[in-house]
């Protein structure tokens, strides 16, 4: 095996799944950052005073399985036939190697920036975190695992989705999504997140934690024996990727999502332009007002009553702001989506990223106010919270269609006024009703499964109105 | 090879009728324009073409695909530019091509190439990276005509295409669309200036309240005594010369 090979490949991966050298740092601060403040959070305020460590390393293998797919996902869009790695003399091992490495560097930010924030927070709160170094050693462990398995079921996967004639890359994804539940049950052995990998010594994948724990427990052969069992298992996973890989390489290329799915396509496209809209015309520049004064709200409230509960509504306000104006900011330029040859699907999903998109940026800064004005918003908190944004991004989008105003005199005005007040309305109930768990003591976990019902509801009479908009634009006469 | 086809086609806007029963063709390789006074019903015929409106009656099709049932594939197929390109006013020319080029799902690297070939042709330099909001006519035609051509297309649909463009943009403009002519690819225009009629169609229809008057090869329009005089013979059934001598008075 040539290392030099070997890393000019996974150098390449990198650049190539971070868009160009531009974004590549930028990108691995920006993650790092945002995982190290949840991390905090959790570490802060969600742990219990005994560190449950085979829960948080779970959660850790779940999260490098989850980004190890997302990986996986992103090669049906972009690798072809003409791939230089289809062609090139290269050893399945030099591939496999490269594409190893190259998920751990990605992964690692993500991971690393969580287990830092994590021990950083217990610090603070003056629970000794124990050898943190050696935390995060054995979790690029599993980060490597992670990565290792979602390449040994590529090729299973590969010829499932082959089944089917249409529709391969969703086959595709809900395959990777199955994989990643029954990683979970088999992990847990049915038993879900609560207990710690303490109860499920018998399963491999516990073997790197068991190994930590015996090195700090003092039982040195014990912990030599399970070290080298974590590294046979290490090499077992290697080698059954190797082999994966060497199965998987001469079937029929996985079939290209259409662009726009992922990468530099349509939906992106609209995307970028879209938020250069925002923060450019000044009609709309105006709803960065809403974040600002929920942030000022947060200050000058005295005491804490119902904070979080108050900001989940302004911030179900905001992101409806935005999703209802999506279409209107087209303006008279909206002949130019009409005569493309955009899918309804490309529309509505670009439509809908940017309201998510900006409610997610808000999020953090609205989560950063609470937490030093003294609120606790623990995960249940940040569940509900997020939950409202893709039902109010969805419901906005829908009513935003109906509410476009494209004609630019007198003035431009983005929406109709009337539509655009129901639009309101409809946010704030979905933002409280979404949001009712923080203030009625109901399981926060029925925000999420409230959240799916409404954005799928509003999903599909969006696509409607996408597809009636895209078959001609009545609305603009002749 | 037929390119595009109107067959009886029918469009209303309320009550207003925009195209009755219009039918005509255009071949590979051929240059069509459609002429017309204002009103006459060639923008709605253009939109047709492209599939932003659907026709009331009668089909057309583009390369043999409906523009109804296979508006998207139509559209990836032809490249358009509307009479008054309305553009996105917050971006700048550079980014609306840019835009542009990812809608139609060209890569990265071509479309740097392709957008920098355009600007200099037709003389944006040092202006493609300004807003478009501070952009002339002339400027905002320009851009939309490049955004039309990026991506390729086998038919360029172009709704008065010089209008508001200055000598040497229209005469590039001219020459553009015959070299277009010489790659196979199908052509079909609006103008109401004969001049360019003249200069590049190698047929024409006239058009007049939502109706076509007469089609036919340029020559033998031209045999007929010239564009002008045909147009006008079954434009204006008034003696025009009265016109003049009353508003003279």
């Amino acid at each position: 095996m040539n290392l030099r090979r070997v890393l000019s490949l996974s150098a390449i991966e990198l650049l190539y799944s971070a868009g160009g050298s531009n974004w590549l740092l930028l990108l691995l601060v920006w993650v790092s950052a945002s995982t190290f403040l949840l991390g905090y959070l959790i570490g802060s305020y969600y742990l219990a005073s005994a560190l449950a460590l085979g829960r948080l390393y779970l959660w850790g293998f779940l999260l490098a399985l989850a980004t190890s797919t997302t990986y996986e996902l992103q090669r049906i869009s972009k690798h072809r036939y003409d791939d230089p790695v289809s062609w090139l003399p290269l050893k399945d091992e030099e591939l496999v190697t490269s594409s190893l490495i190259h998920h751990l560097v990605t992964s690692s930010p993500i991971i690393l920036g969580l287990f830092s924030g994590v021990l950083f927070g217990l610090s603070r709160r003056g629970i000794d975190p124990g050898l943190s170094p050696i935390f995060i050693s054995i979790m690029l462990v599993y980060i490597y695992l992670a990565a290792s398995l979602s390449f040994s079921f590529r090729p299973l996967i590969g010829r499932l989705a082959g089944l089917v004639r249409r529709g391969r890359p969703f086959l595709r994804f809900l395959l990777n999504l199955g994989l990643l539940v029954s990683y979970l049950i088999i992990l847990t052995a049915g038993l879900g997140l609560l207990p710690s990998l303490g109860e499920l010594w018998y399963i491999p994948i516990s073997w790197p934690y068991y190994s930590l724990d015996l090195f700090l427990s003092g039982r040195h052969e014990a912990f030599l024996l399970m070290l080298s069992m974590t590294a046979s298992l290490c090499v077992f996973t290697y080698l059954l990727s190797i082999e994966a890989y060497g199965r998987s390489k001469f079937e029929l290329p996985p079939p290209r999502m259409p662009a726009g799915f992922w990468g530099k396509g349509p939906v992106v496209a609209i995307v970028e332009k879209d938020l250069k809209a925002f923060v450019r015309k000044p009609e709309l520049l105006g709803y960065f007002s809403v974040p600002a004064l929920l942030l000022f709200l947060i200050f000058a409230q005295p005491g804490s009553a119902n904070l979080a509960f108050t900001t989940t509504l302004g911030l179900g306000i905001f992101v409806e702001m935005v999703g209802v104006s999506m279409l209107g900011l087209e303006g008279a330029g909206v002949w130019r989506l009409v005569s493309s040859p955009l899918s309804a699907r490309q529309l509505l999903a670009s439509k809908l990223t940017v309201p998510m998109l900006m409610g997610s940026w808000a999020m953090l800064p609205l989560v950063s106010a609470l937490h030093i004005k003294g609120v606790m918003p623990d995960l249940r908190t940040l569940v509900v919270m997020a939950s409202v944004i893709p039902s109010v991004s969805a419901g906005s989008v829908y009513l935003g269609f109906k509410a476009a105003s494209y004609s630019e005199t007198p003035y431009p005005k983005v929406v109709k006024p009337i539509p655009s007040l129901i639009a309101m309305v409809l946010g704030i109930l979905i933002s409280l009703l979404v949001g009712s768990p923080l203030i009625l003591g109901l399981d926060p976990f029925l925000a999420p499964m409230a959240s799916a019902l409404f954005s799928l509801a509003f999903l599909f009479a969006g696509m409607k109105e996408a597809e009636r908009l895209l078959g001609g634009y009545r609305s603009l006469g002749r | 090879m037929v390119v595009i086809e109107f067959d009886r086609v029918s469009k209303r806007f309320g009550e207003v009728s925009a195209l009755d029963k219009v039918s005509f063709r255009v071949g590979k390789g051929e240059i069509f324009g459609l002429l017309g006074p204002n009103g006459s019903g060639k923008s709605t015929a253009m939109r047709l073409c492209v599939g932003i409106l659907r026709p009331d009656e009668g089909s057309v099709r583009v390369l043999g695909h409906d523009t109804k049932s296979e508006a998207r594939l139509v559209k990836r197929l032809v490249g358009y530019s509307p009479e008054e390109p309305r553009l996105y006013d917050f971006l700048s020319g550079y980014e609306y091509l840019n835009f542009v080029s990812g809608i139609y799902g060209l890569k990265p690297e071509e479309r740097r190439e392709k957008i920098d070939r355009f600007v200099e042709a037709f003389g944006l330099e040092g202006k493609i990276d300004e807003e478009i909001k501070g952009y002339s006519r002339g400027m905002r035609q320009k851009v939309s005509l490049i955004a039309a051509m990026l991506h390729d297309p086998e038919v360029l649909v172009l709704d008065e295409p010089v209008a508001g463009l200055d000598p040497r943009s229209a005469r590039i403009v001219k020459e553009l669309l015959k070299g277009f002519k010489r790659m196979g690819r199908s052509i079909l225009i609006s103008t109401h200036i004969l001049g360019v009629a003249e200069a590049i169609c190698d047929r024409v229809a006239l058009m007049r309240r939502g109706r076509l008057l007469v089609s036919g090869r340029m020559d033998e329009l031209l045999k007929m005594g010239g564009l002008e005089d045909v147009f006008l013979e079954l434009e204006c059934k008034e003696d025009l010369r009265e016109v003049v001598e009353a508003l003279l008075k």
